[in-house]
């Protein structure tokens, strides 16, 4: 999907203004209302005040840390199941929750989305912080479909790779805008650590503010008479050095992901965390390129300012005014797989042309490789996920199909389940419905896999098709793997399915299901609806039939059992789990007579028997 | 074997990890570190704290450090020592030597000072191990020494700066096997004459040293001693002759002998053009060579003087290249548009041997292609792998119905009487090539070195070893008219040995846990073997012979690594017991000793 340049352009000089009014009122923002546009813009900050705070070497927090805005924003791992915090930069965060706290920021929002508004954050700055931070607590709380936008100018970075992934899971994207000059050093400032910089901002922010002072309305401002202080050079020179180390990691890892010397070092190093996501757009004298490709941001953030020679554009934190006075040519970078790297192979298209104006023109070999080893990170996943889903669909029809014929075969005939049947495996039939479980295990293994270790779109986890086919799997087939696991005895090695064995495919489908909120169509269900039913009765049988158990911990357990039994009776599907030859109709009976005339909370169940 | 030599690797990383290495502030810090050891210092170590991460710094610099001269080039067997665990061999089983001076410096330290209770106490944290010069080579021993302790949370790194090669091919195998090769990166200036001096045997180069060492004492600020500068050049000139005719010999491949020594772990080659990072062993040998060679219009005692010079220049080259990074550079256009060799032709413009260097770039090219074949390799046997999860599938379930016609898959395979004993057959030859072509590749050194320790494939390989030879021994005991023992020179397949071998080199490296003693019965008996062993027993006519076998079934038993299957109605087993028994309880005190008699009296597997 490319970027659509022409709904942008015009609107870019009014929202430059309105967050320039913010940050020369003094307010915490400014609106103005264009058409069904509510626009708010942000302040930004001329103190190093808004970095201060932090105790963190790059500034970054928890980003749920003392509020409840971003809850989804999290990873979660199905090898351990533990839920991980997406960081952002605190400063940003700090001053975004004392404006949700210090005004009616949240009731105008609520009262344009409601009136069918689009609204539109931005800022400059600390502000353009600000204004993502608004957009991620409005998209969270409005949903996906929200009309609510940021434009960002000059601070294209604020959370770490679990913020950035989170977003694009949940498709937010392509909600944020960021606009970065060349020279635009303080753009790049959160690559550094905040000690190295720090000292430097107390001298530049002031010029910088100064040189915003004289950005008049129409933006088209003078160059500074003043010339820069002396700091720039050293501090150009730390922020480089430290984006340097940032984006060469971040190559390596795309050209060669099993590189082992970053992986065996990556622990006792700590680059900076942040990582965009989101459109960028960054500006030259020649016009502005648009980037997707969220790999290819770091490396051109780097490349273009550090070929950037002329120190009055390295000052450029300001010069977003004077941007689209110049030239307002855009074009979009697209088919960085194939990126040119010799002369005789590139063509003048409008893309070379920004590029060329960026400082990563065919000379620029390296930055170059960087750009071709972000494409072939983007079309590794698309690669990825055309093949998962094709594989997904093959199997469908085969292996999927052939698994649900055994089981409704076993359901005709009324008399055993599939579950005991497999679990016995005399029959052939037996034998072929294990390959085809085996097949479809390779393939949602390998599913599991690519999502955990990030080798498809960081949305394929919420994909329709993917859920639906998962479901369906989870529910046919996890039962035969607990038959699987309790036939050959492997409990007694290993422990219980459930405490130490179920796949992480199922729990990972499981989770992902859950996450997705599909709407339960079917509301009598043809098949248990609990994936793990028959794990419990296994549990269960095995401690009752051991003669070393202690008989009050059976008692427990068998209460704990009939009660999460009774909880889910409404999802089992009866008609099979009661058959005649069913081990859970021979626990209820056992269950039955262990109750004596007393309590019998499966009682209901058991009088199904019966019919 | 297929041909998709086609598939070129996509990238070359030397540059972007060397551009990494030089700005993540890692390489700087150590050595500040280095420069900070003093002289009183000098037969211990130090301890630097910076962040999450623990610098353990080495000294350099011990005249007598530098030539051993016990052996033609300064090795020996790291084995005489009881320091290093026995898996450090090669696959071949041959001995890792190593440098002896750094071996015994190393030794000194570990013996004389804290340094084992400081590392104990550092068990949860990056530790990076730094040497400089021969101290370099001591880290490395160093590094080795804690990664073979396997602490699980922690994580061990080495960084050495102009330090000479240390070990031998045997070793790299070793550490390869283990995948420790990412664990180890030597940073080398251009010119340095250290890092390829022992190409050279130790009796071309010792003299020239003793001029040269203390020069380098007194530029470390370690001593502060005057050498005479006419004598300086002339060991300069010398040693520099003497290393270049080995190096020119190891890379041209001309024949000769050739010292034992050969690059381990990422070499990072520095110049004043920027640096870049190679890791495969024979490409670094050979740029060695290429980056010091001497280059027209430069004056040999010029390269001369800075071949020493630069062994104690890292501090200046470390900045410079961080300055080479940040300034813009604009390169030269070369004529290829394939993203791999333009990261090569990058890769030799930045440690100033040039893209023009057509031995140097194809010595890279061909690296990067056989790194490429083998993690292909990697992939294409993945899927191999899951596919034949059907064959095993097959096998296991033709066991299940053996064992319910209480005969044991093994019996009913070596009667092969039934359809079904005709269908496994097939599974049972599809797995053999198929683990066949494993150990072969692997042997061909067309997998990744690692391959043979990673968890995936030993598990993969003994559960078909323990599932799979069973059926090969039946086959044998079906087909071969020799009556030769399956156990015999030549007999047992050779995938079934390399694979056995690769279990108990993995066990040995399997601390902490330790072994879970078993509570039931292994559903296949542990030593694959057991059948074969069985067969011998039987035609055994000697009684010896068949008491070993006892004791050996008695020992399955106690420790459970015994299939119950043994024990079915029909078995081989039962028929051998039967007759073995009755000879046996014509001595009274048999029946009362004879632990397995009362087991199988009890029918106590049940």
């Amino acid at each position: 999907m490319g970027f659509d340049s022409s709904s942008f352009s015009p609107r870019y000089k009014d929202l430059l203004k309105v967050s320039c009014a913010a940050s020369k009122s003094g307010n915490y923002f400014e609106e103005t209302s264009s058409g069904d546009t509510l626009i708010i813009g942000f302040c930004g900050s001329s103190s190093a005040n808004a970095f201060n705070k932090t105790t963190t070497k790059f500034g970054e927090c928890a980003i749920n840390e003392n509020n409840g805005y971003f809850s989804s924003l999290v990873h979660w791992s199905p090898a351990n199941g533990k839920i991980q915090q997406a960081l952002v930069h605190k400063g940003a965060l700090d001053k975004f929750l004392d404006i949700c706290r210090n005004s009616d920021l949240e009731t105008k929002v609520t009262k344009a989305l409601e009136g069918n508004k689009t609204v539109l954050f931005t800022g400059h700055s600390i502000g353009g912080a600000i204004a993502t931070l608004a957009t991620l607590a409005s998209l969270e709380k409005w949903g996906k479909d929200a009309p609510v936008f940021a434009i960002t100018f000059g601070f294209p970075l604020i959370g770490d790779e679990v913020l950035a992934r989170a977003v694009r899971r949940q498709g937010w994207a392509n909600n944020f805008f960021n606009v970065v000059t060349r020279g635009d050093v303080f753009a790049r400032i959160l690559l550094a650590p905040w000690e190295s910089v720090c000292s430097h901002l107390g001298v530049l922010l002031p010029y910088w503010q100064k040189s915003a002072e004289q950005m008049n309305d129409d933006g088209t401002d003078e160059i500074m008479k003043e010339a820069p202080p002396t700091e720039l050079d050293e501090h150009l020179r730390i922020v480089l050095r430290h984006a340097c180390a940032v984006v060469n990691f971040m190559t390596v890892n795309n050209m060669e992901p099993t590189n082992k010397l970053t992986a065996g070092l990556k622990p006792a190093i700590k680059l900076s965390p942040y990582r965009p996501f989101g459109y960028y757009l960054f500006c030259s004298d020649n016009g502005t390129l648009c980037v997707e490709n969220y790999e290819a941001v770091l490396p051109i953030l780097f490349y273009s300012l550090s070929t950037c020679k002329d120190q009055a554009n390295v000052s450029d934190h300001t010069g977003y005014g004077k941007v689209f006075h110049g030239n307002t040519n855009i074009a979009n970078l697209e088919g960085l797989q194939n990126l040119p790297l010799s002369q005789s192979a590139a063509l003048s298209s409008a893309m070379e042309i920004q590029l060329d104006a960026l400082g990563i023109g065919i000379q620029n070999a390296q930055a170059r490789l960087a750009l071709r080893a972000a494409g072939e990170h983007e079309n590794k996943l698309r690669q990825n996920f055309s093949e998962v889903l094709e594989e997904l669909n093959k199997l469908e029809k085969t292996e999927m199909t052939k698994l649900k014929e055994y089981r409704n075969k076993f359901l005709s005939q009324k008399s055993m389940p599939y579950y005991e049947a497999f679990k016995a495996h005399k029959e052939e039939t037996d034998f072929k419905a294990n390959l085809n479980r085996l097949k479809l295990a390779a393939l949602y293994d390998r599913i599991e896999n690519l999502v955990d270790t990030h080798q498809l779109p960081d949305d394929f986890q919420c994909n329709e098709e993917l859920i639906r086919k998962g479901t369906e799997y989870r529910l046919y087939v996890e039962p035969l793997d607990i038959a699987n696991y309790y036939r050959l005895g492997k409990h007694e090695d290993s422990g219980h399915y459930m405490k130490n064995a179920r796949p992480r495919r199922y729990k990972a489908l499981e989770k992902w299901l859950a996450d997705k909120k599909m709407e339960d169509k079917s509301n009598q269900p043809k098949i248990t609806m609990d994936s793990c039913f028959w794990a419990y009765v296994e549990e269960i049988s095995c401690l009752m039939n051991n003669p070393k158990e202690k008989e009050e911990d059976v008692k427990t357990q068998c209460d704990n059992f009939q009660n999460k039994v009774k909880g889910i009776s409404d999802q089992l599907c009866v008609e099979e789990v009661l058959m005649v030859q069913s081990s859970f109709t021979e626990l209820l009976k056992k269950l039955k007579q262990q109750s004596g005339g007393g309590v019998f909370p499966l009682s209901p169940l058991f009088n199904m028997i019966a019919q | 074997m297929d041909v998709d030599l086609l598939n070129p690797p996509k990238f070359s990383v030397g540059q972007e990890l060397a551009n990494f290495l030089a700005t993540c502030e890692i390489l700087l810090k150590a050595w500040k570190a280095i420069c900070s050891i003093s002289k009183n210092r000098e037969d211990s170590f130090l301890l630097i704290k910076d962040e999450d991460v623990v610098y353990v710094i080495f000294p350099s610099f011990h005249n007598e450090d530098f030539i051993a001269s016990d052996s033609k080039y300064g090795e020996c067997n790291i084995k005489n020592q009881k320091i290093f665990s026995a898996g450090l061999k090669g696959n071949d089983d041959k001995p890792a030597l190593v440098h002896k001076g750094a071996l015994n410096r190393f030794l000194h330290i570990l013996e004389n000072s804290d340094f084992k209770a400081k590392m104990q106490d550092l068990k949860e944290q990056n530790i990076i191990f730094v040497g400089h010069s021969i101290g370099g080579a001591v880290a490395a021993l160093a590094t080795i020494w804690f990664l073979e302790k396997r602490l699980r949370n922690s994580n061990s790194f080495c960084i050495t700066f102009g330090a000479p090669l240390f070990g031998n091919a045997t070793i790299q195998e070793a550490i390869g096997r283990e995948d420790w090769l990412g664990r180890f990166c030597h940073v080398v200036c251009k010119y340095d004459i250290v890092p390829r001096m022992y190409l050279a045997p130790y009796e071309s180069i010792a003299k020239p040293l003793d001029a040269i060492v203390p020069h380098w004492r007194s530029k470390m600020g370690i001593d502060c001693v005057d050498v005479s500068h006419l004598s300086m050049s002339e060991a300069c000139m010398t040693i520099l002759n003497n290393v270049l005719k080995c190096t020119s010999t190891v890379a041209n491949n001309y024949p000769g002998v050739r010292s034992p020594y050969v690059p381990i772990g990422t070499y990072m080659f520095c110049s004043t053009r920027g640096a870049a990072c190679f890791e495969d062993s024979e490409a670094v040998l050979k740029l060695l060579h290429f980056s010091m060679q001497c280059q027209e219009g430069i004056p040999f005692d010029q390269i001369a003087g800075t071949c020493i010079s630069e062994h104690t220049d890292y501090g200046c080259m470390l900045e410079g290249i961080d300055e080479a990074l940040l300034n813009a550079r604009q390169f030269a256009n070369f004529v290829s548009n394939s993203s791999f060799e333009i990261g090569i032709a990058l890769e030799l413009e930045a440690i100033g041997v040039g893209a023009q260097d057509n031995h140097a770039f194809f010595a890279l090219k061909k690296a990067g292609e056989a790194k490429n074949e083998q993690e292909m390799n990697t992939e294409k046997l993945n899927v191999k792998l899951s596919k034949n999860q059907s064959h095993m599938a097959e096998l296991e379930w033709y066991k299940t119905r053996c064992k319910d016609s209480n005969t044991g898959y093994y019996d009913a395979f070596k009667q092969h009487d039934q359809k079904k004993d005709f269908h496994v057959n097939l599974a049972r030859t599809n797995l053999g090539d198929f683990w066949d072509e494993i150990v072969e590749m692997e042997e061909k050194h067309v997998l990744p070195s690692d391959f043979r320790t990673r968890n995936k494939w030993i598990n993969a390989g003994t559960t078909y070893r323990r599932l799979g030879e069973p059926l090969d021994i039946a086959y044998h005991c079906r087909t071969d008219k020799g009556n030769k023992s399956f156990l015999s020179d030549g007999v047992r397949p050779h995938r079934h040995i390399v694979l056995e071998k690769w279990m108990i080199e993995k066990e040995q490296t399997r601390t902490g846990r330790g072994k879970r003693g078993r509570t039931n019965f292994a559903s296949l008996s542990e030593d694959s073997v057991f059948w074969a062993r069985l067969e011998e027993a039987c035609k055994a006519s000697v009684r010896p012979q068949q008491e070993e076998f006892e004791a050996y079934v008695w020992t399955m038993i106690t420790n459970k690594s015994i299939s119950v299957e043994v024990f079915l109605e029909q078995s081989s087993f039962m028929k051998w017991w039967q007759q073995y028994s009755q000879i046996q309880l014509q001595s009274p005190q048999w029946r009362s000793s004879s632990p397995l008699f009362n087991f199988m009296a009890n029918q106590s597997w049940n």
